[in-house]
């Protein structure tokens, strides 16, 4: 199976004042009391959506989320289900969570290097069945670098991670010829502090689903190239509830998924 | 000494009567049907809507003693699942989700008392289990919508909830073995229902 690494995500973490309040929250509560402005509504979804002439891929089955490098006792362990629970609202999709207790990751690469067709997705030894579709790593730059490499990511993977300049987080999508997402890799830096690891982690995980692309400054979206502690806000529920939206097939033209956001939010938002 | 270990003791006692008062007050019951009330409720009619076009308001309009959660419009629009409520479920295509999410928020034959025991999972409408975990006064009802208020009504009861509920994700625990990085079925959690 060849599965097209499509949209990436990376989110340098720059020596930038990155305010700990939640400025997002706010944000999304200024916007529920004035008008919307449906162009620059349009303008953004669109563009989180890939752009005016991109079909936008969505995922088709159950997720099975394997994540490595988290305690099950910790805030980020809490975020992760969090999370979980809120794409399985929006999305309509199953999730199956495995926590696994890999605490180096140079176990969880030993083990990619010695039989990758089951372990590269933690499948299970049975018959290389049940495998996770998705994985996320809460590792060290370094380890995640070894990850690319044994996982063969595409070189801006590689790059990135091998580079001085530190990686927040970042999000590898494969997406199949027919629009269909059939998995993705998440990379958190686990040298943040944990609230930008939960920040990460949320953009990062709802990106997976579609919302590939970032709109720097963005007045809606919480994909806005900031770096610092933020919240999702309702437009991006909206945005991913609307991709998933059964009574469009999979592979629609981003401008329809954008068009239900904009003409809902014009009337009510 | 006995004053200060006496004024103490009448604090604890304002302290108890406030909270019984407050749980009370939080409370009440209404001589009406369970369609009556929710086709009456202004604030909830985004949510009553979805459940009216699913399959389970037969069951609302028919059973005996019935537990709805319903979130209220500011909810879900703060929460932003309005969206999802208002326009897609209400399509053809995402009927059976509807029924799914709607599904959730029904129980038959179950009582929830925001004060008092109640059991740690409820079976649904939809046939999922949903988590219940009472602290104190408060319940949280799945695995994050906190129950706000509760009205019991002829044919069962409906207790506000401050979000949507959604199907809880199976849960699996694996670990590592010598080297070999695989599931472990054994450690597999599974959230029963009590009924």
């Amino acid at each position: 199976m060849t599965w097209l690494l499509a949209g990436a995500t990376l989110l340098s973490l720059l020596p930038i004042g990155s305010p700990a309040a939640d400025n997002t929250h706010e944000l999304k509560r200024a916007h529920l009391s004035r008008s919307i402005d449906s162009q620059q509504l349009m303008t953004e979804s669109i563009h989180v959506l890939g752009g005016v002439r991109n079909r936008v891929p969505r995922w088709t089955g159950d997720v099975r989320l394997a994540v490595i490098g988290v305690s099950d006792d910790t805030g980020v362990a809490e975020k992760i289900r969090s999370l979980a629970y809120s794409i399985g609202l929006y999305t309509g999709l199953r999730w199956q969570i495995r926590w696994h207790s890999v605490g180096s990751t140079s176990d969880y690469v030993a083990a990619v290097n010695r039989a990758p067709a089951v372990t590269q997705l933690l499948c299970s030894d049975i018959e290389n069945t049940d495998c996770a579709n998705f994985l996320i790593v809460v590792t060290s730059q370094a380890a995640m670098h070894e990850i690319t490499q044994v996982l063969s990511m595409r070189p801006i993977y590689q790059r990135a991670t091998a580079g001085k300049e530190m990686v927040a987080c970042f999000f590898a999508p494969g997406v199949s010829a027919n629009f269909e997402i059939k998995q993705s890799v998440v990379f958190v830096n686990n040298t943040l502090d944990t609230e930008m690891q939960k920040t990460c982690l949320q953009e990062e995980m709802y990106q997976s689903f579609g919302l590939f692309n970032d709109y720097s400054g963005s007045a809606y979206y919480s994909f806005n190239n900031y770096v610092g502690v933020k919240a999702l806000t309702v437009f991006d529920k909206i945005l991913l509830s609307s991709l998933y939206d059964r009574s469009r097939s999979t592979g629609v033209m981003a401008s329809s998924v954008a068009r239900a956001v904009v003409e809902y939010c014009r009337g009510v938002c | 000494m006995n004053n200060i270990v006496n004024r103490k003791s009448a604090n604890l006692f304002l302290l108890l009567v406030c909270c019984w008062t407050q749980s009370l007050a939080d409370d009440k019951s209404v001589d009406v049907s369970l369609a009556e009330y929710l086709n009456s409720v202004d604030n909830a009619s985004i949510f009553v809507n979805a459940l009216r076009a699913s399959t389970h308001w037969g069951l609302i309009e028919k059973a005996d003693s019935v537990a709805v959660f319903m979130p209220d419009n500011d909810s879900l629009r703060n929460e932003g699942s309005a969206f999802l409520l208002e326009v897609v479920l209400l399509k053809p295509e995402n009927r059976s989700r509807l029924n799914q999410v709607t599904g959730l928020h029904i129980a038959n034959g179950v009582t929830i008392q925001r004060s008092g025991d109640n059991p740690n999972a409820i079976l649904t409408a939809s046939g999922d289990c949903v988590t219940v975990a009472s602290m104190g006064n408060a319940v949280k009802v799945g695995p994050e919508s906190m129950l706000v208020s509760s009205v019991a009504v002829d044919n069962g009861e409906v207790h506000s909830v401050d979000r949507l509920l959604w199907a809880p994700f199976d849960v699996q625990s694996s670990s590592q073995r010598g080297s070999q990085v695989e599931a472990e079925s054994d450690q597999q959690v599974v959230i029963g229902c009590e009924l």
